[in-house]
């Protein structure tokens, strides 16, 4: 079974490029599955059920969701295995773009919209530096000016990836994708792999429920905008 | 320890590579001028580095691809030996961002003498009807029914398409039909693609925005180039904007009258792709004029039939497939001087009434 993972912010066009993307794979019999991974609702699944692409979808809820992809991943390589997936995409939304749900061995895509801004490739974070792949969506509704700078920024942001524009509703672009799926190992197993990047370091009262607003420091291991003394920490 | 001369300085290659300074910049990462780079280096916390989220051999790739030239300089041994070497890293060549004022597309871009569309089939599966062969410096327009396969077709030709699209189409750059590397190459560098559906979502003055086209393209010295793209638009455009006009500001003409004037002054792309410029009101004559000289090779997809005969070739698409490849007659060129003169005298009526003149007495 091949395996992807596939990251990019909220909205940006990650479900629309796998199902264009999907549709081509399993035209060409390699039977594609999506784990969509959200945080708080989905009902990308819905879209998935039309378009017929094997698909489970999981909510993180409560749990940080880089930390639910990492702990969950392997049951998610499992129920691929036992549908008999020739393709397994796991789709994780950006979330606070600190993580990335990216993992060594396995190829890693992401996906980013022109209409973020041009400082967007910047911001996006370890997604899209540890990324493989990247695609870029909705470049049809910016200027060629702008597009160029937003490939320019993106390219600094990932010298080593691979960089697509592909457009999500339309499908174009989605070719050069699908070829990329096909000419990429097969994953044997999963577990004994690791993150391209480390999960962010707080874990404090907070994490276990705690709202209240106070001066009194959270319990745990926690950074503060200005430390005691006044200066920056 | 080495003693430390001024070509080791941080300072020194911050000069000499301004992709160096944006990239410090932009993750933050403190530094004294003086310093080595080596220095800098050490001197950053991890804790720093994980917050950006970064870790210090990717800053280090990092700063090797910016001032790639000199690899990692100051002391020696700071890095594998296998990494201080001064290879480039993977990834598509003419990508560097060194500091010799190049750009991503201006090295990469081969001499395209000639681009032509083979083996194609329609909807139907039928082989098209003509091949297309395009040569640098022509102007052709793309016509067809709505639905014909006119996006398709520039779609193809954008994507370098080998046999891998419905189409089938193969896309055959001088001659020959590119190879994985040149594919890597050319991708996404090929085509300039103007859409119908245009926006800018930045917030910039005309003037900022050429330049910082101009400034990602590596080109020095863009003052001047500014306002020659600004010239150009404004006479393509009914209505005058300046440099300091933001450019969420301009209407629907003039920005697409700048985005032709920066394809042709700023952008290396050896193809321009245009789909539908006559629905902006801007003025066609001028845009075809000025796309002739520009020595790319451009396509224009129109369903206006004075642009359509403004060019001397036109493809025409059925079916999704190409039926034809006409050359513009002797006859074409006489009614194409009438429609012109309907054409322009509508234009008088438009300016004259957008003036707020009127016609005869009310």
């Amino acid at each position: 079974m091949k395996m992807l993972t596939f990251a990019g912010a909220h909205a940006c066009g990650k479900t629309s490029v796998i199902i264009k993307t999907a549709a081509i794979l399993n035209e060409t019999g390699l039977k594609t599955g999506v784990m969509k991974l959200d945080c708080i609702f989905s009902d990308d699944d819905s879209l998935y059920r039309a378009a017929g692409i094997t698909n489970i979808k999981m909510i993180s809820g409560n749990v940080c969701p880089d930390h639910f992809f990492a702990v969950s991943v392997p049951q998610v390589f499992e129920w691929g295995l036992e549908n008999r997936l020739d393709v397994l995409i796991t789709e994780s939304a950006g979330l606070c773009g600190r993580c990335a749900p990216h993992i060594r061995d396995i190829p890693a895509v992401c996906v980013i919209d022109c209409l973020a801004g041009i400082s967007a490739p910047a911001k996006t974070g370890p997604m899209l530096r540890y990324a493989d792949h990247i695609i870029i969506t909705k470049a049809d509704l910016v200027s060629p000016a702008e597009r160029e700078v937003f490939l320019h920024n993106v390219r600094i942001a990932n010298t080593r990836a691979r960089i697509s524009l592909i457009n999500g509703l339309t499908g174009q672009g989605a070719y050069r994708l699908a070829a990329y799926i096909r000419q990429q190992g097969e994953t044997e197993e999963i577990r004994g792999k690791y993150l391209r990047f480390t999960m962010p370091s707080a874990e404090c009262s907070y994490c276990a429920g705690q709202t209240v607003i106070d001066d009194a420091p959270a319990a745990g291991r926690i950074k503060y905008a200005w430390a005691a003394g006044g200066g920056t920490g | 320890m080495r003693k430390k001369d001024s070509g080791d300085r941080l300072q020194h290659f911050i000069w000499k590579y301004p992709e160096l300074r944006a990239l410090l910049e932009a993750y933050q990462i403190p530094y004294v001028p003086e310093m080595t780079m080596t220095e800098m280096l050490t001197a950053v916390p991890d804790k720093w580095l994980r917050d950006k989220g970064l870790d210090r051999r990717t800053l280090v790739k990092l700063i090797k691809e910016a001032a790639w030239e000199d690899g990692l300089p100051g002391e020696p041994g700071f890095c594998p030996a296998e990494e201080t070497g001064g290879t480039r890293q993977t990834g598509p060549a003419g990508l560097s961002h060194s500091g010799k004022g190049n750009d991503q597309d201006g090295e990469a871009a081969p001499d395209l003498k000639e681009l032509a569309v083979r083996e194609g089939t329609d909807k139907s599966g039928n082989p098209e009807g003509a091949e297309l062969i395009l040569k640098k410096g022509d102007v052709i327009c793309v016509t067809g029914t709505t639905g014909s396969g006119k996006t398709r077709l520039l779609e193809d030709i954008e994507y370098l398409a080998s046999g891998d699209t419905p189409s089938k189409r193969k896309i055959y750059i001088n001659g020959k039909l590119p190879d994985q590397n040149m594919r890597d190459k050319l991708e996404n560098r090929m085509c300039a693609y103007l859409a119908q559906s245009m926006n800018f979502v930045m917030e910039l003055s005309c003037e900022a925005f050429i330049r910082m086209h101009a400034a990602c393209r590596g080109i020095q010295g863009s003052g001047v180039l500014t306002e020659q793209v600004i010239d150009c638009a404004n006479q393509l455009a009914g209505e005058a904007f300046t440099g300091e006009t933001m450019i969420t500001q301009l209407s629907g003409g003039q920005s697409r009258a700048l985005m032709i004037a920066d394809l042709v002054y700023i952008s290396a792309a050896p193809v321009v792709l245009i789909d539908e410029p006559e629905n902006a009101g801007i003025d066609k004559h001028a845009v075809i004029d000025l796309l002739s000289g520009s020595g790319r090779i451009v396509l224009i997809s129109t369903h206006d039939p004075v642009l359509a005969l403004s060019c001397p070739r036109r493809i025409v698409l059925k079916n999704g497939g190409i039926s034809g490849i006409l050359d513009r007659t002797e006859e074409e060129i006489e009614l194409l001087a009438r429609l012109r003169k309907y054409d322009d005298e509508v234009n008088d009526v438009r300016v004259m009434l957008r003036s707020g003149g009127r016609i005869g007495k009310p």
